[in-house]
């Protein structure tokens, strides 16, 4: 449990940290190498993964509303053609970081297992 | 198997980022790329920009000279205080771009036809069509002579290059983050700027102001009329036509033969070959109801006893706005007013000396002429009885996601051909070459430049002289109590006879290239009434020794002057009501004639709807509803009558609403009205009131369980549309009257996109608002801040500060750039 709590914090941060320096995709890799090295545990990494970036993600964002126009999120997920509303802005954006999140997780874990 | 689960996992993982970090098509459906724009640190959720916006204290910036102030007020207007002239440019060029970057480089690639670079994914064949035309347009190409024009000339060269090293120093600070949300939608970078972009800007607006010229349609409403009934339609000057912008009776200060004078007035036959419609044009930049207000009262005139002057452009609303405000300061400028982004200078505006402003000049300088080829290899043509050879422009156009197309157009004496088989004119005969006054050299970005630093009256003709295309109505107050108006352009010198529609080509006889100069434009100078003005009507009365044409206004520039000539004692909050003034005069000419002409049982079930247009006092108010009853009944009027257009394959130019309502009024009788479908012959009277019958009908079933829906800003729902489009980033049913042919021209689609007022009472006091905000960003505050006091009728004082103490002590907020 540790270990779990360990690793989902520091991919947390890790990759919050990076992504002010490289494009979004780093959020594919940092799970995958936190989990490869600490929690080489498939079920658990991808929960680890996904409730990283997924939090993350949410928090930012959180962040981000706090200061800004809602009205203007609203918007955007109308041109995303989502129903105009910013929750679903919201929603779309925590459940596809933490998708991708979750599957780095997992992928990292599955090759930390195929060491002999 | 341990290897098998790890590559599915992995190859799901990679699979899944990649398509997101990817635009994409699915069917004919465009698919940004959705991880990219929903990441919370970098996407979309980055461009929210927090409403108190907090602008970095101190930034470095390679290329400046010296130390540039800029002082953001509570609008966002930057306010830009540098040591030099070019620093100032430069820091202008900075501040524009990072405010509307994306608009200016969108605008500049619709303007070179290079939209398929970027939009060919999400619009498809549309785009490229919109590019094909451009080229053949000879967008690109005209640019390009003018911007070696610019760089010919060591000022207008040093203030283009500045601005655009401006533009390129901010483009290189940017990252993915903090590029404006359009790139991230459509998943491009911004380029470099340069000069020619600039040159781009320019012409763009000269399209969007001359491309309306109507000779297609004319010439074709000869072959649907006959010619007395076209001439009268479309006559040069209407009968009656009154208030031209150099009032009637002023002497011209200069000679012309009379025989180059308004002599033959009737199109020349249009060639035998031809026996269809000429073909449908497309003009992409232009809305209907394209034009503008300045006037300009002199002190005797004025409460104050000073000069003041106003201008109300008229033009598409978009947001990001067209305009851009900005306070411009050097040893040697201190301006203010609305710029244009991706031009250097401020485009309507004033200092401390002078104001001026701009109206469109509306005279038709593009002509049309039919090419007669050898034979289809198109590489000769028929010229002065010889044949002449071709040359071929090979014009690449590059298309994301696809193999390039070269076009080639095919050049001629005449000017380039625009129409031809491969586009446009699938069945149609000829070819046509286009001839425009923008492809004269000129320097417009010069007259700019030297009418933001003019002090009087000498220096404004001389910014003036510069000024080639798109022909304006400049007009000017001077804080010595001169006031003045100019239409400057380069117009041609029209041989006897020339009307406009098709010229006949394949002759020097009817082709010209010939300048009238710029002397000789319309002028005038503290005329005795007090006043100059002009709203896009004839420059002048028929007495000018020059031919001209054009689509020009006969309802707003008369509502103007009556009220300038009515009153004295002018101030500010009068110009301000004066500018908003919704009075229609359109309906009060036509709406008790067409009452004349209906009975009492054409109202039968809706006397409710006659009474609100008996007690109409004319004025076209937001929340009125006479306005709606009249628009439809017109609306629906004009189509009834000019049903001789239905199914006409080729351009349409219906007459204008002058013409029809003298129509209306002298020749009731006119077999023009005769509907061709009916058996019976109707006249006037009859298609007004079947019109009013169709009227009627839509009202009831628009007005259907909604009773507020004929409110007048219901009916017509204003709004102010963003540039590509998107819904959710425009504004609808703007709570705002007027009309176009108003003076408040607030229509559907365009409306008066910069008021301003300057007085120059203690010193200058100068009001002003457009209808959008500093910023182009849909996630500032800023980004349409200002639509609604625009609606309402209210203004901003424009901070013109003396200095930058005077500017830091008006509590804005300062920024320093440095090298």
């Amino acid at each position: 449990m540790k270990r779990f709590l360990i690793t989902t914090i520091l991919t947390a941060l890790a990759a919050f940290g990076l992504e002010w320096l490289l494009p979004w995709w780093i959020i594919a890799i940092v799970p995958f190498v936190f989990c490869a090295f600490i929690l080489p545990k498939p079920g658990q990494a991808f929960l680890s993964g996904f409730l990283a970036i997924g939090l993350m993600w949410a928090g930012t964002a959180a962040w981000r509303m706090s200061e800004g126009n809602p009205e203007f999120v609203a918007a955007l997920a109308e041109v995303i053609t989502l129903p105009p509303r910013a929750s679903w802005f919201f929603m779309a954006t925590v459940f596809a970081g933490a998708l991708i999140g979750g599957l780095s997780g997992l992928s990292g874990a599955l090759l930390a297992k195929m060491r002999p | 198997m341990k290897f098998f689960k790890f590559f599915l996992s992995a190859a799901i993982l990679t699979a899944l980022t990649v398509l997101l970090n990817n635009s994409f098509k699915v069917n004919t459906t465009f698919v940004p790329p959705l991880g990219k724009l929903v990441d919370p640190v970098n996407g979309l959720w980055a461009n929210m920009e927090p409403a108190e916006l907090q602008f970095q204290k101190a930034l470095k910036l390679e290329g400046l000279d010296g130390e540039v102030h800029i002082y953001w007020d509570e609008r966002l207007v930057p306010h830009v205080f540098a040591q030099t002239t070019r620093d100032m440019f430069f820091a202008q060029g900075f501040v524009t771009a990072s405010m509307r970057l994306w608009q200016m480089d969108f605008q500049t690639r619709a303007a070179a036809g290079r939209l398929s670079e970027v939009l060919y994914p999400t619009m498809g064949e549309k785009v490229l069509k919109f590019d094909r035309l451009q080229r053949r347009n000879g967008m690109l190409a005209s640019a390009r002579a003018s911007a070696a024009e610019m760089m010919k000339d060591p000022l207008t060269a040093m203030v283009a290059q500045a601005y655009s090293d401006g533009i390129n120093a901010y483009i290189a600070r940017l990252s993915y983050r903090n590029l404006p949300l359009e790139y991230k939608l459509l998943n491009y970078r911004p380029e470099k700027w340069s000069p020619l972009k600039s040159a781009l800007l320019l012409k763009y607006m000269a399209q969007m102001l001359t491309d309306n010229d109507g000779d297609l349609g004319i010439a074709n409403a000869y072959k649907l009329f006959d010619k007395e009934d076209a001439d009268f339609l479309y006559a040069r000057f209407p009968q009656g036509t009154t208030d031209p912008i150099v009032p009637s009776g002023t002497p011209w200060n200069f000679d012309v033969p009379r025989d180059s004078a308004a002599s033959g007035d009737s199109l020349p036959a249009a060639p035998a070959a031809v026996a269809g419609f000429y073909p449908e044009m497309e003009n992409p930049l232009y809305f209907e109801g394209i034009g503008s207000n300045n006037w300009a009262v002199t002190g005797a005139k004025s409460k104050s006893g000073k000069p003041i002057l106003c201008n109300d452009p008229h033009l598409a609303l978009n947001l990001p706005s067209i305009w851009f405000e900005i306070q411009l300061c050097s040893p040697e400028y201190n301006v203010y007013g609305a710029s244009l982004p991706g031009s250097p200078c401020v485009i309507s505006g004033f200092n401390s000396n002078i104001a001026w402003g701009v109206t469109n000049g509306t005279r038709d300088v593009r002509d049309w002429y039919e090419v007669e080829w050898k034979d289809a290899s198109k590489s000769e043509y028929k010229w002065n009885g010889a044949w002449e050879r071709t040359e071929f422009e090979q014009d690449t156009i590059y298309i994301k996601g696809k193999d390039p197309l070269v076009e080639r157009i095919p050049i001629t004496r005449m000017g380039r051909v625009v129409y031809e088989d491969s586009l446009m004119t699938e069945g149609f005969g000829r070819d046509l070459a286009m001839n425009w006054t923008a492809f004269i050299p000129a320097n417009e970005l010069k007259t700019f430049i030297l009418m933001n630093k003019a002090m009087n009256h000498a220096d404004y003709i001389t910014a003036l002289d510069n000024f080639g295309c798109p022909a304006q109505n400049f007009v000017f107050a001077c804080a010595n109590g001169d006031i003045a108006i100019k239409q400057q352009g380069a117009h041609l010198k029209y041989p006897a006879g020339t009307r406009w529609g098709i010229l006949k080509g394949g002759s020097s006889e009817s082709f010209t290239s010939e300048v009238i100069p710029y002397s000789q434009n319309p002028h005038v100078l503290n005329p005795a009434r007090g006043f100059v003005s002009s709203a896009n009507q004839h420059p002048t009365d028929s007495t000018y020794p020059y031919i001209y044409d054009g689509m020009f206004e006969h309802y707003r520039n008369r509502r103007i002057n009556y009220l300038l000539t009515q009153n004295s004692g002018m101030d500010v909050e009068f110009m301000k009501t004066m500018q908003n003034d919704n009075y229609n005069t359109i309906a009060s000419e036509y709406l008790p004639l067409m009452l004349s002409y209906v009975t009492p049982a054409d109202w039968s079930g809706h006397e409710d709807r006659l009474n609100v247009l008996k007690s109409w006092n004319y004025f076209n108010d937001a929340e009125q509803v006479a306005p709606a009853i009249f628009e439809s009944w017109l609306r629906h009027f004009k189509a009834m009558t000019y049903d001789e257009w239905d199914g006409v394959k080729g351009e349409k130019q219906l007459p204008g609403t002058y013409s029809t309502w003298l129509l209306l009024k002298n020749r009731p009788f006119s077999k023009v009205f005769d509907m061709k479908n009916t058996a019976a012959t109707e006249d006037g009277k009859a298609i007004c009131r079947l019109s009013l019958a169709r009227a009627l009908a839509e009202l009831d079933s628009l007005s259907k369980g909604q009773a507020d829906a004929l409110q007048w800003y219901k009916f017509k729902n204003t709004s102010v549309q963003h540039i590509l489009q998107l819904k959710p980033f425009s504004r609808f049913g703007i709570r705002t009257g007027g009309n176009y042919s108003v003076i408040n021209a607030c229509s559907d689609r365009w409306g008066p996109s910069w008021r301003m007022i300057v007085s120059f009472e203690d010193g200058v006091k100068a009001y002003g608002i457009y209808p959008g905000g500093q910023s182009g960003n849909p996630g500032s505050a800023y980004y349409a801040s200002m639509i609604e006091d625009w609606a309402g009728g209210r203004y901003y004082e424009l901070k013109f500060f003396k200095n930058a103490d005077e500017a830091a002590a008006a509590g804005t907020q300062h920024q320093k750039y440095f090298h």
